[in-house]
C-alpha cells in the first residue's frame, strides 16, 4: 500500500526551483534505451543463490520507482488520473501541466521516466509539433499519448517522433499501469490492432509499376491526361488505362485523392 | 498479475531443444500449449484433423519455414489469432512484418522470460506491444517500401529469409527467371549489387539468409 505521501494529494516535484536549461538538438532518439537494470538485479541475486530465478519472481514489479508526469487536458481529470494511477507503488506522479509548452519552460531537473500526453484536446497541428520538439528534448522519457480512440495522423506522428505508446481512455486503472510499467522498461505498447489506421495506402501502398509511378508523379502535378500522354510519348488511351489502374492500386477515385495519397508516399522522403 | 490460460501454438523454431524449452516456459506461466508445427501448413493439417484452435501463436521470425510467409498466411486464416513474433533482432523486415501482418507482439530472443509472458499478457487483454528501436526500423522499412513495386517486396521479403531464386518461384508459382528479373529491379532501385546487400537493406547486421 502507499504510504502518507499522497494521502492529501498529489506529491508534487519543487519545479521552480530547479530551473536548469535543457540539453537541446540532440540526435533524435528513436530507441530509448531500455531501463533494465530491476531485471538484471534480480537475475543476479538469482544467480547468485546457484539457480535460476522462478518466472514469477521475475514477473515481480521492478523495485526502481518509475516516475510520470501528465501534461494536457482538464485540469480536475489530469489530477485525478494522476492520483489514481499512483495509489500504489511503484509509479510516481512527479508533477501535472496544462500544456506542452508549460512543461518545456519548467525544465525539470529530473525528466520523468514516462510522460503522458493527453491529445484530445489540442487540435491537431498543435499535438504533433509539440510531441515532436518533447521527444527530440527529452529523450530519456517515453512519451506516451492518452486518447479516446486511435487514428492515423496519430500513429504516423508516433512513429516519425519515437512515442513509446498510446493508451487507451477506456482502459482500466490496471491496464493502463500494466502499459506504463511496460513502457517503462523502453518498449511500446498500443492498442491491438493499431496497424489498421496505417491499412490505407499510407505506409503500405500496394506496389506501383515505373509506368505508374511516372503518372502518378504527372497527375500530382496537375497535369491533364493530354499533357501527360505528350510527354512520355503514349496515347491519351493508354494514359488513361494506366490511370485507372494506379486508381485501383491506390483505392482512390479521382486525381485529386490520387495526388494526396502521392504527397503522403513522398512526404519525409526529401 | 492473474495466470495467463490460453492456448499457444509455436510455429517453427531452431530445433526441438528450443522449443521445448519454450514450451516449458510458456506452460510455468500458465499457458497451455497445444503443439508445435514446424510451419503454417503442419498446423492447418493439425487444426482440420480436429486439433484445439490455438488463441496465440508463437512464430520465430528467423527460421525461413516460418517466419513472415507463416504470419501473412496465419493472418489471412485467422484474422482474429494473436500473433507474437519472436525476432532476434529489430530489423526493418520483422517491423515491416509486423506492422503489415498485424502482429500484436514483437519480442527479442535476446530478452529475459519474463519479458515474453509480460508480452503475452499485454497481447491477451487487447494491447499491442513492440520491442525498442521499432520505430528507426520502420522508417526504413518504409523507405524501402516506397521505391519497390509490391512484387519486388515479395520477391525481397523471401530472398532475405534466405531462400533460393528457385524456392521464391515455387513459393510465388512464377518462372524462376521472372525471379531473376525481380531481383535486378530490386538491385538497380536500392542501388546494390547482390541479394545479400539488398537483403540487408531489410535487415541490418548479419544478414538472415542461411544458405549462400
Amino acid at each position: 500500500m502507499q504510504g502518507d505521501a499522497h494521502e492529501g494529494g498529489l506529491k508534487v516535484a519543487s519545479v521552480a526551483n530547479n530551473v536548469r536549461p535543457v540539453e537541446r538538438g540532440r540526435a533524435l532518439g528513436f530507441s530509448t534505451p531500455p531501463r533494465r537494470a530491476a531485471t538484471d538485479a534480480r537475475e543476479a541475486s538469482g544467480r547468485a543463490q546457484g539457480r535460476l530465478p522462478g518466472l514469477e519472481s521475475l514477473l515481480a514489479r521492478p523495485s526502481d520507482e518509475v516516475t510520470l508526469t501528465l501534461i494536457g487536458g482538464q485540469r480536475l481529470l489530469r489530477e485525478a488520473t494522476a492520483n489514481l494511477l499512483t495509489r500504489e507503488d511503484g509509479l510516481r506522479a512527479l508533477t501535472t501541466f496544462e500544456s506542452v509548452a508549460d512543461y518545456l519552460a519548467a525544465h525539470l531537473e529530473s525528466p520523468p521516466t514516462v510522460l503522458l500526453l493527453d491529445c484530445e484536446e489540442n487540435d491537431p497541428a498543435n499535438w504533433q509539433s509539440a510531441i515532436g520538439e518533447l521527444c527530440s528534448t527529452y529523450t530519456q522519457s517515453s512519451v506516451v499519448l492518452l486518447c479516446a480512440e486511435i487514428r492515423e495522423d496519430m500513429i504516423r506522428c508516433a512513429i516519425e517522433h519515437g512515442v513509446s505508446g498510446v493508451i487507451l481512455k477506456s482502459y482500466t486503472t490496471k491496464q493502463t499501469r500494466d502499459a506504463i510499467a511496460y513502457i517503462a522498461t523502453g518498449r511500446t505498447v498500443m492498442p491491438a490492432g493499431w496497424q489498421r489506421v496505417l491499412a490505407g495506402a499510407a505506409y503500405k501502398p500496394r506496389g506501383l509499376s515505373p509506368r505508374q509511378r511516372q503518372i502518378l508523379a504527372l497527375v500530382a502535378q496537375g497535369r491533364g491526361n493530354e499533357e501527360i500522354a505528350a510527354e512520355l510519348e503514349l496515347s491519351t488511351n493508354t494514359v488513361k488505362f494506366h490511370i485507372r489502374a494506379l486508381y485501383s492500386r491506390l483505392g482512390v477515385r479521382n486525381r485529386v485523392e490520387a495526388a494526396n495519397q502521392y504527397a503522403q508516399m513522398t512526404r519525409g522522403s526529401g | 498479475m492473474a495466470a495467463v490460460e490460453a492456448g499457444v501454438a509455436i510455429i517453427g523454431g531452431a530445433g526441438a531443444f528450443v522449443t521445448d524449452a519454450l514450451t516449458w516456459m510458456l506452460t510455468e506461466s500458465g499457458s497451455r500449449v497445444l503443439g508445435s508445427y514446424r510451419d503454417f501448413s503442419t498446423l492447418e493439417a493439425a487444426l482440420r484433423g480436429g486439433a484445439q484452435a490455438p488463441h496465440v501463436a508463437v512464430v520465430d521470425a528467423e527460421d525461413p519455414a516460418a517466419g513472415p510467409p507463416a504470419v501473412a498466411a496465419l493472418r489471412q486464416a485467422y484474422p482474429e489469432l494473436k500473433i507474437l513474433l519472436l525476432c532476434e533482432v529489430v530489423s526493418p523486415a520483422s517491423v515491416g512484418c509486423a506492422i503489415e501482418e498485424h502482429v500484436d507482439g514483437v519480442v527479442l530472443k535476446s530478452d529475459a522470460p519474463a519479458e515474453m509472458i509480460l508480452a503475452l499478457r499485454h497481447v491477451l487483454e487487447g494491447r499491442a506491444v513492440m520491442p525498442s528501436g521499432w520505430h528507426q526500423a520502420s522508417l526504413e522499412r518504409e523507405a524501402v517500401v516506397r521505391v519497390l513495386s509490391l512484387r519486388e517486396r515479395e520477391v525481397l521479403d523471401l530472398a532475405a529469409s534466405g531462400l533460393s531464386n528457385k524456392e521464391i518461384a515455387e513459393h510465388l508459382v512464377i518462372s524462376i527467371n521472372t525471379v531473376k528479373f525481380h531481383l535486378r529491379g530490386i538491385y538497380c532501385s536500392l542501388g546494390v549489387h547482390n541479394r545479400l546487400q539488398a537483403s540487408r537493406a531489410m535487415s541490418p547486421g548479419p544478414c538472415a539468409s542461411r544458405r549462400d
